[in-house]
């Protein structure tokens, strides 16, 4: 079965307010949705919030959206916007998070940290440092594996744009991590 | 670039929500009336049945009630009734024992001052 068909039949029958089939819908996004709040906010509880908060508008929606290409898209157009969103209203309320409440005296060697290197989990971080805007792009471009055009299309900004905000941010994040693993 | 990017692609690889995830939106999402066809509408709207069936259950209890409470009332007050005329008989009869004995009281008064009395 090519990818997205299932996705696809279950758009078509929740369009028809079947809700077995939005619950599968959203089953069948929820790893994209949620990974793309993930990398955004950097927090799993913050990431759930805003996902949930993306497939409710998604249910509210979905009359209106063309087929499950569309649905995709959007999902990941706002997924992203609420991301934003969520992120400056925790700027005008912050809370603290258990993670920067004591900040470890020096770093773990590169060892497994829940599965994952604590290298990944560094570069995590410091996606998550972006600015906005190429935080989106690189997210987009690494978690979805879009090129430079899908993502201009998703985000509607201009393709020379993405192109500029994927070189400034690789440059960035490259020059962190060596210093990163200098440090390691 | 090509290491970074590789790097990247394993960092930023999609993940899981937590379990119970689908689950917990759909339980956020309210559950729409249930639509009715305009055949079924037009029938719970127009016909008597509907009312007279939603209604019957409740008829019948009032129904019930009231036949209780009716010959509840005809048993305590047919009992009333006899005690009465039970009560009625009985003063009757103490009202006739009293009056033959103040009849034969006087008699013998009579016999015994000479029938001056």
């Amino acid at each position: 079965m090519p990818p997205g068909d299932a996705g696809n039949d279950a758009f078509g029958l929740a369009v028809l307010g079947d809700r077995t089939a939005f619950a599968d819908l959203v089953r069948h996004h929820q790893s994209m949705v949620f990974s793309l709040a993930f990398h955004f906010v950097h927090d799993g509880a913050q990431a759930e919030e805003v996902a949930q908060e993306v497939f409710l508008e998604l249910f509210r929606v979905l009359p209106t959206l063309e087929s499950g290409a569309h649905a995709t898209n959007w999902l990941r157009r706002v997924t992203t916007h609420r991301c934003i969103d969520h992120l400056r209203r925790e700027k005008q309320q912050p809370r603290i998070a258990l993670e920067d409440v004591a900040e470890p005296a020096c770093l773990p060697q590169a060892e497994t940290i829940g599965g994952d290197t604590f290298l990944m989990e560094r570069l995590r971080k410091l996606v998550s440092t972006l600015p906005e805007k190429a935080r989106e792009v690189v997210i987009l471009r690494y978690q979805e594996d879009l090129t430079p055009s899908e993502i201009s299309a998703v985000l509607g900004m201009p393709v020379n744009s993405v192109k500029s905000h994927l070189h400034r941010s690789l440059t960035v994040l490259k020059e962190k991590l060596e210093r990163l693993r200098v440090e390691l | 670039m090509n290491h970074l990017d590789e790097e990247l692609r394993i960092a930023l690889s999609r993940k899981e929500p937590p379990p119970g995830f689908a689950e917990r939106v759909m339980a956020a999402i309210p559950v729409p009336e249930r639509r009715r066809s305009r055949l079924s509408r037009w029938l719970q709207d127009a016909t008597p049945w509907r009312f007279r069936f939603s209604w019957a259950p409740a008829t019948a209890v009032l129904v019930i009630a009231a036949l209780g409470a009716g010959s509840f009332e005809y048993v305590h007050g047919r009992k009333r009734r006899q005690d009465a005329e039970r009560a009625k008989a009985e003063l009757i009869f103490a009202l006739e024992l009293t009056s033959a004995k103040l009849q034969a009281t006087k008699a013998r008064l009579l016999r015994h001052k000479g029938g001056n009395l």
